[in-house]
C-alpha cells in the first residue's frame, strides 16, 4: 500500500487522472463531431463543365455565359473560327466583370493594352486577354478548357480546369466535324 | 384605487417609504442586483460617459425584441428569403416600421459602441489604479471583443434580405477569408457550406445571426458588466478616491468577500473603498441612477422610433449571381475596409498578396492588436484616470485621433468620392452613364 517513492499513483489519483482523460476525449470528440458536421461531404452545386451550345448558336465576339461564368470569344478569319473561355470571377474577391472593350481596341487599332474587362466592385482592369492592367487584382483572369462535347457535338467549358494562356484556343475548320486543338 | 394597489403588489411587491428604503432595493430587489448601493455623483454626471455604454444596451434590447418579431416573418430560404423581405416592407402591418427600427437600431449599436470605445480612450478609463491591484484593461480587452461581435453581427445581419447587397457582401466577405494563407479555402468552405454561395451559406449565416452571435454577445456582455462593478464602477470614482486619499483621508477598505466567476473571494473590494468616500460625493443607486437609467432608456427608444419613421431600411434588387451592382458598396462602418481592401494589394518581388487579404485581414488584424495592447503599455499617471484630454497623455490622443479621423476618412473617400467601376470622382462631380446589365 506503500508507493510514496512515485507520487500519483494510488487508486484515487489514477481514477481522478483516469476521469479527466474520460472527460477530455468526450469533450474533444463532441467538439470535433460537432464542427465536422458542419463541413459538407457532399456538395449538391451544378457541374463545373458547362455545355454553351453549338458553334452557330455562339454570337461572334466576346459573351458572357451565365452558368459558366465565363466570357467565351469566338472570332473567325480565314475560314477558321477561334474560341477561347476566360473566367468573368475577378481574381480580387470574386465579383463577375464586365466587358467594358472600347471600340478602337477592338477594331485592333491601338497597341497599347488596352482594358478589356472592368470590376466594378474595387476596379481593377484587365486586358482582353486577362491580364490586370490596374486595381488590386493579383493575378490575370483565367483562361478554361473548351472542348466539343462527343454526344451533341456542344461546345463545353470546363470551369475546373484552367489552362495555359492560348492553348486554350478551340480552331473548327468550316466543316463541322473537322475539330482539332492547337 | 384600492383594486390597483392590490394588483400592483403581484408585480411590485417594494414599495419604499423612505430613501434609506429605496435604497436597500438594491439588496433586496432582484432586478436592482446588478447596482452597487451607492454611486458617485460624478459618475452620473452627463459628461463622464455620456451614457455610451448604456445607450449600447438599451439598443441591443430593441435589436433583441424587434428581431424576434421580424424570425416570424422572415423565411431562410435563398427562393424565399427576399419575398419575405417585400411582404415585411409592404404587407405585413408596421412591418416596414418594425424592420426599419431593427436596421436603424443597428447602425445605432455600432456607431455609439464605436463612440463608447473613444470616450474610454479619451478618460484613460480602461486602467486604474495599479497598486490597488485593479485589473480595467481586462474590461477593455473584453470591451474589443463585444465590439467585433457587434460587427459580425451587422454583417450576417445584413446578409439576410438575399439582395445585391446581402450577395456581393458574401462574395466578397468568403472571399477575403479565402485570401488568407494556409487554411483560406478552408475558412471559405466552412463559412459557407460548400464552394459555392447558396442555401447552406444563407442558414449558416441565418443561425449565426439569430442564435450563436447574440447568444455570445449577452455572455460576454454580462461579463463585462460584472467586471465594471469588480474594477469599482467607473475610473471616474477611482480618481475619487485616489484625490482622497492624496488630501490626507486614508480610505480604509473593510473587509468584504466579493464574488468571482465561479467562487468567493475573500479580501477587499474597490467599490468597498469608494462607498467609503463622503456623503456628500455620492448618491443612492435607487432612485438617482435608475431613474436616469429609464430617461435614457426612454430617449434611445424615442430617438431610434423616430429616426425609423422618417428613415427606411434599404432593400435593393433581388440578389443576382451574375451582376454587381456598380459601384457596390458596403454599409458604412465596412466602407473604410472596402477601400483598404482595394488599395492595398502588394507585390514583393514575385508574389502578389491580394490587398483581400492585406486589407481585409491583416491590416485590421494589427489595429487589433494595437488597441488590445495599448492599456498595458501605457505609461500615463494615474492622474490622467477619469478626465478627458488629460495633458499627460496628448501624444496618445493625437496617434488616437490620428487613426480615427484615417478610417473615418476612408469612409468619406469610399462613400462620396468612389463612383462606377470604383474610379475616384471628386464631390458633385457627375458620374458616367454605365450600362444597366440584365
Amino acid at each position: 500500500m506503500n508507493n510514496s517513492d512515485r507520487q500519483g499513483s494510488t487508486r484515487r489519483s489514477f481514477l481522478a487522472r483516469l476521469s479527466i482523460w474520460i472527460g477530455g476525449l468526450a469533450v474533444g470528440g463532441g467538439v470535433f463531431a460537432a464542427l465536422r458536421s458542419l463541413i459538407p461531404n457532399v456538395l449538391y452545386e451544378p457541374s463545373k463543365k458547362v455545355k454553351i451550345g453549338t458553334l452557330d448558336l455562339i454570337p461572334d465576339g466576346v459573351t458572357l455565359f451565365k452558368d459558366a461564368k465565363a466570357f467565351v470569344s469566338k472570332h473567325g478569319s480565314e475560314g477558321k473560327t477561334r474560341i477561347h473561355a476566360i473566367s468573368a470571377v475577378c481574381t480580387h474577391l470574386g465579383c463577375i466583370v464586365q466587358h467594358t472593350e472600347s471600340e478602337e481596341s477592338k477594331s485592333g487599332t491601338t497597341d497599347k493594352p488596352t482594358v478589356g474587362f472592368s470590376c466594378a466592385c474595387h476596379g481593377s482592369q484587365f486586358t482582353i486577354d486577362g491580364d490586370v492592367v490596374k486595381g488590386p487584382a493579383p493575378e490575370p483572369l483565367p483562361w478554361f478548357a473548351v472542348s466539343v462535347s462527343p454526344d451533341d457535338g456542344q461546345l463545353v467549358v470546363d470551369t475546373s480546369s484552367v489552362v495555359e494562356r492560348h492553348k486554350a484556343l478551340l480552331v473548327l475548320k468550316s466543316g463541322h466535324c473537322n475539330v482539332r486543338k492547337v | 384605487m384600492e383594486v390597483f394597489q392590490r394588483s400592483r403588489r403581484v408585480f411590485w411587491s417594494y414599495s419604499p417609504e423612505s430613501a434609506r428604503e429605496s435604497s436597500d432595493s438594491v439588496v433586496r430587489n432582484f432586478l436592482f442586483h446588478v447596482f452597487p448601493a451607492y454611486v458617485t455623483k460624478q459618475s452620473l454626471s452627463l459628461a463622464t460617459t455620456f451614457w455610451l455604454g448604456t445607450v449600447t444596451w438599451v439598443l441591443f434590447v430593441i435589436l433583441t425584441i424587434t428581431g424576434v418579431i421580424l424570425m416570424f416573418l422572415y423565411v431562410p430560404s435563398v427562393e424565399r428569403a427576399y419575398q419575405s423581405m417585400k411582404d415585411i416592407e409592404f404587407v405585413v402591418s408596421y412591418g416596414s416600421i418594425l424592420r426599419s427600427m431593427h436596421r436603424m437600431a443597428a447602425h445605432g449599436m455600432v456607431a455609439v459602441a464605436f463612440l463608447h470605445m473613444v470616450r474610454i480612450w479619451y478618460t484613460k478609463a480602461y486602467s486604474g489604479p495599479r497598486r490597488q491591484g485593479s485589473r480595467r484593461e481586462i474590461n477593455w480587452l473584453i470591451g474589443l471583443v463585444l465590439f467585433v461581435l457587434t460587427l459580425a453581427l451587422s454583417y450576417t445581419g445584413y446578409l439576410l434580405p438575399w439582395d445585391q447587397l446581402a450577395y456581393w457582401a458574401l462574395v466578397i466577405g468568403a472571399n477575403v477569408a479565402k485570401s488568407a494563407p494556409l487554411v483560406g479555402d478552408q475558412m471559405r468552405e466552412i463559412l459557407i457550406g460548400g464552394t459555392e454561395i447558396g442555401q447552406n451559406t444563407l442558414i449558416r449565416f441565418y443561425i449565426l445571426h439569430c442564435v450563436a452571435l447574440p447568444i455570445l454577445l449577452v455572455v460576454v456582455g454580462a461579463y463585462h458588466m460584472w467586471r465594471l462593478r469588480r474594477d469599482g464602477g467607473l475610473a471616474a470614482t477611482d480618481r475619487l478616491t485616489m484625490l482622497q486619499s492624496a488630501g490626507g483621508d486614508e480610505l480604509k477598505p473593510s473587509s468584504t468577500k466579493t464574488y468571482t466567476l465561479l467562487g468567493i473571494k475573500e479580501g477587499t473590494t474597490l467599490s468597498v473603498r469608494s462607498s467609503a468616500l463622503p456623503d456628500s460625493l455620492l448618491a443612492r443607486a435607487n432612485p438617482e441612477l435608475t431613474t436616469r437609467l429609464l430617461i435614457v432608456m426612454l430617449l434611445t427608444h424615442v430617438v431610434t422610433l423616430g429616426v425609423s419613421l422618417y428613415v427606411a431600411a434599404p432593400l435593393e434588387a433581388p440578389a443576382n449571381p451574375l451582376a454587381p451592382p456598380n459601384p457596390a458598396k458596403a454599409p458604412w462602418y465596412f466602407l473604410w475596409l472596402q477601400e483598404l481592401i482595394a488599395d492595398t494589394t502588394l507585390t514583393v518581388g514575385t508574389y502578389v498578396i491580394n490587398g483581400g487579404f492585406v486589407g481585409g485581414i491583416l491590416i485590421p488584424t494589427i489595429a487589433l492588436a494595437v488597441l488590445a495592447v495599448w492599456p498595458f503599455l501605457d505609461r500615463s499617471p494615474d492622474d490622467a484616470m477619469g478626465v478627458w484630454f488629460h495633458r499627460s497623455r496628448w501624444l496618445q490622443n493625437v496617434v488616437f485621433t490620428i487613426g480615427v479621423i484615417a478610417v473615418i476618412g476612408l469612409i468619406i473617400v469610399a462613400a462620396y468620392l468612389r463612383g462606377p467601376f470604383w474610379e475616384l470622382y471628386w464631390f458633385g462631380e457627375p458620374w458616367p452613364q454605365v450600362p444597366k446589365l440584365y
